[in-house]
């Protein structure tokens, strides 16, 4: 197969990163009938589309040829390459996906296109009953907010995307949007972190809603950092972020299915989430008191969380999603599907489970709480609950504590000292070491610490806080150098007063006596020693 | 600073435009000035480069390509003749005929191609009377000089472009715009820059005939069928003059023509530039 050039087209050009990643995989699984997708979406988005006829769209020349290549053994599957502007404006779609937004759907060889111009082709080529799958990063989302300054690069031939007034500001103007073009919004999600692969998909209603809170919280601290140099970590803002109601409003990005008139239902989630396919198995042997740490998980390589554990809150310290018999496996899951969640009467039903989760908070800042309170006892009570029972291998951000004080885990185990290391590392990371040292949660739990060399910070705010921290250190042990040097000092000048006191009353009578004595004694030790070596040598 | 800056005249018609002193040494540009037009990042291929010295590119869209390509810094200046012609005022005669440009060879390339099929051609599609510019290589082969003679038409070569800083013609462009203003018409058997030129000149273009090939010709940037689907408006005996003007002031960037001030910035061309660079 070769790629048709509608024209536009970048003979020289390739987009990397392409929009994917299982939660956006699960929406373009959700399209129906004759499937348009423009822009670049990964191989595996594309595989994941279950229509007989797909069409590609990407405007530079070797992406199309690999995909081409791809495809070559798929018939109905056609690749394009130019720029939207000149893709035939003709209702021939059924399904259109831009999951990848509409930034990258112009080129060089065309006018740089409008947030709204995009939409408009887009919907030129849907049909009466057709739907959109549509993705729009947020040019003052989390990611940008935090971003290191950088060069602009190769891409950045065009203005800005914040520059473009058509844009539409939040994840409500975006609906509105579409209800204006004639569509009907069925799902809108807020996207954390990374607008091009998210691991936290969640709709308004699910962000609004207190006793998902916890839930939401350990998803956004275990859905990793948006990608790039970063100016800080934004997670320890996931609590306040969602209190705030800002998770959707700085959301890196934001997805929306909508429908023309004629659509049937397609059910959509509310919270989909990315599966925790890099938990790494613990050790066969792993148990509350197993001494080695069986995860390389660290706070800078977290692990998405899943769930769907519903029908037993709580799986054996070994168990892993994946193993026959665990909750997510008898919930229907296959591995590295995302984990979804379902708004129901009774509650927030996860797929294929019978009972909804229950509410609670996010161990991990209950036990934050508790530390900057500096309330001991009350941390002491917690970490022991935790390292005490079937969950104490489970990260500390993938366990709800329910109202009766019950710890419901999320993900599963990692290991009991990697666990707890990585919660003693959180302590470090919120600047709660000077009060919480960082032996000491396993010394609270009854265990030897084991101190797990902290790596070093990657962002920004990360990095200043380690430097002020450790010019702290290092004035306070320069305070120390000079403390015990004039302990020295002093202690010198003891000795020599003691010296001085000595020479004194050897000068006496007594005293001279007394060295007479001794020399004495060392005379007649010497002469002893001198008869014996002759009497040895002579022998 | 490169030879190529010099080329038809270019730096001397900026310097021209920006009130520079007239010198038989062409004035030095800080960076390498587009010579031709091209469907890449503005420059030839065998371009050499060197990080940090800018560019400056006839045309927004060759500014995008050429920012895609990793070429920083690029600045649009806009085409030497899109320069010329805003400071040349056109006469009053009376336009008539052709003026028709063979695709040509650049220095040691070699064109393979009917010439007397183009000639028919010509001949065939042309209202009035034809005058046939070749470059100076074929200008100066009796046998394709001949051929074109021959066929009755007008034969005239603008001149040698210059190379390396040697036998430089300050009144290339000078000329080749005072041949354009007396037709009525420009056209060629590839779209090119003469053809963008006319159209600014005030012609009406066409493109049509065997567009002859060069010996080992790759077609970079997608090569001839990109510019066929790309402009393919401009092809044909007949264009629509509005497009072709809207086209031509697009890639000769004849809407975004800088101040002379602005010029002798970008170029280095004030007094603190020039002792810069002694």
């Amino acid at each position: 197969m070769t790629a048709l050039l509608l024209g536009g087209e970048m003979p020289h050009w390739s987009d990397g990163e392409p929009a994917g990643g299982p939660v956006l995989r699960r929406l373009a699984a959700s399209a129906r009938g004759h499937t348009l997708i423009v822009g670049p979406h990964e191989p595996e988005l594309i595989d994941a589309v279950p229509a007989r006829q797909i069409t590609v769209l990407v405007r530079g020349v070797p992406d199309a040829e690999t995909l081409a290549t791809r495809y070559a053994g798929r018939p109905g599957v056609e690749v394009c390459c130019g720029s939207l502007a000149k893709l035939a404006a003709v209702p021939a779609y059924d399904t259109v996906i831009a999951l990848d937004g509409l930034d990258r759907a112009g080129s060089t060889e065309t006018e740089d296109l409008t947030w709204a111009a995009g939409l408009a082709l887009l919907l030129a080529v849907l049909r009466p009953g057709g739907r959109l799958l549509l993705g729009c990063a947020n040019p003052a989302g989390l990611h940008r907010l935090y971003a290191a300054a950088a060069e602009p690069g190769d891409a950045d031939w065009a203005a800005p995307a914040g520059d473009d007034p058509t844009r539409p500001v939040g994840l409500d103007d975006l609906r509105e949007r579409l209800r204006a073009a004639g569509l009907t919004p069925e799902r809108g999600y807020a996207a954390h972190p990374s607008p091009r692969n998210p691991a936290v998909l969640v709709t308004d209603a699910a962000l609004a809603d207190p006793e998902l809170a916890g839930l939401l919280t350990s998803a956004l601290r275990r859905a990793g950092r948006p990608s790039g140099p970063l100016l800080a970590d934004p997670r320890p803002l996931a609590p306040a972020l969602l209190r705030h109601r800002l998770a959707s409003a700085l959301a890196p990005a934001w997805f929306v299915a909508a429908t023309r008139p004629g659509h049937p239902p397609t059910p959509l989630p509310d919270v989909l989430l990315a599966p925790a396919a890099d938990n790494p198995k613990p050790a066969p042997s792993a148990t509350s008191d197993d001494p080695k740490p069986t995860s390389s998980s660290t706070p800078d390589n977290p692990k998405p969380t899943s769930f769907a554990t519903a029908d037993n809150p709580k799986p054996a310290p070994s168990a892993t999603p994946d193993e026959p018999g665990t909750p997510s496996a008898r919930a229907g899951h296959e591995p590295g599907t995302p984990s979804a969640l379902w708004r129901t009467a009774r509650g927030w039903l996860p797929d294929g489970a019978d009972e909804p989760l229950p509410t609670g908070r996010c161990l991990h800042d209950v036990l934050l709480s508790a530390a900057r309170r500096g309330n001991l006892p009350e941390m002491r009570a917690l970490l022991t609950a935790w390292q005490s029972g079937d969950a104490a291998g489970v990260d500390a951000d993938a366990i709800l504590v329910t109202g009766d004080g019950g710890l419901y885990p999320l993900a599963a185990p990692a290991g009991p000292d990697a666990a707890l290391s990585r919660f003693a590392g959180a302590l470090h990371d919120e600047n709660l070491a000077d009060r919480w040292p960082a032996g000491l949660p396993a010394a609270m739990t009854g265990r030897d610490p084991d101190p797990v060399p902290r790596p070093a910070p990657e962002t920004f705010r990360e990095l200043s806080a380690a430097h002020d921290r450790l010019a702290r250190e290092l004035s306070e042990a320069r305070a120390q150098i000079e403390w015990y040097e004039q302990s020295a000092a002093t202690m010198r000048a003891d000795l020599s007063r003691a010296h001085r006191v000595i020479a004194v009353l050897r000068a006496t009578t007594p005293g001279r006596a007394a060295t007479a004595v001794l020399g004495g004694v060392r005379g007649g030790k010497r002469l002893a020693r001198t008869v014996l070596t002759r009497l040895r040598s002579t022998a | 600073m490169h030879h190529a800056n010099h080329y038809y005249g270019h730096s001397a018609v900026m310097a021209r435009y920006c009130g520079l002193p007239e010198s038989p040494d062409p004035p030095r540009i800080r960076g390498y000035l587009q010579h031709g037009w091209n469907i890449g990042d503005g420059m030839a291929p065998d371009h050499e480069f060197t990080p940090g010295v800018p560019s400056f590119v006839w045309s927004e869209r060759t500014r995008r390509r050429a920012w895609s390509m990793g070429r920083r810094p690029v600045y649009v200046t806009g085409a030497p003749w899109a320069y010329l012609v805003e400071i040349t005022p056109a006469p009053d005669a009376v336009r008539e005929g052709t003026i028709w440009y063979p695709f040509h060879g650049w220095e040691g390339q070699h064109v393979q191609g009917d010439h007397d099929r183009l000639i028919a051609e010509i001949r065939d599609t042309e209202p009035g009377p034809v005058t046939v510019c070749l470059y100076w290589q074929e200008y100066r082969t009796a046998g394709v000089r001949r051929r074109y003679e021959r066929a009755g038409f007008r034969v005239i070569c603008h001149g040698y472009r210059g190379g390396w800083w040697r036998d430089l013609d300050p009144g290339f462009l000078d000329r080749q715009l005072a041949e354009q203003r007396r037709h009525r018409r420009v056209a060629s058997n590839r779209l090119c820059s003469a053809i963008f030129y006319g159209i600014l000149a005030g012609c009406e273009p066409a493109v049509y005939g065997d567009p002859m090939r060069l010996r080992d010709e790759r077609d970079l940037f997608g090569g001839r069928p990109r510019i066929r689907r790309q402009w393919a408006g401009l092809h044909g005996a007949e264009v629509d003059p509005g497009a072709a003007r809207a086209a031509a002031v697009d890639e000769l960037g004849a809407d975004r023509l800088l101040s002379p001030a602005e010029l002798r910035l970008l170029f280095r061309w004030t007094a603190e530039g020039r002792e810069a660079a002694a």
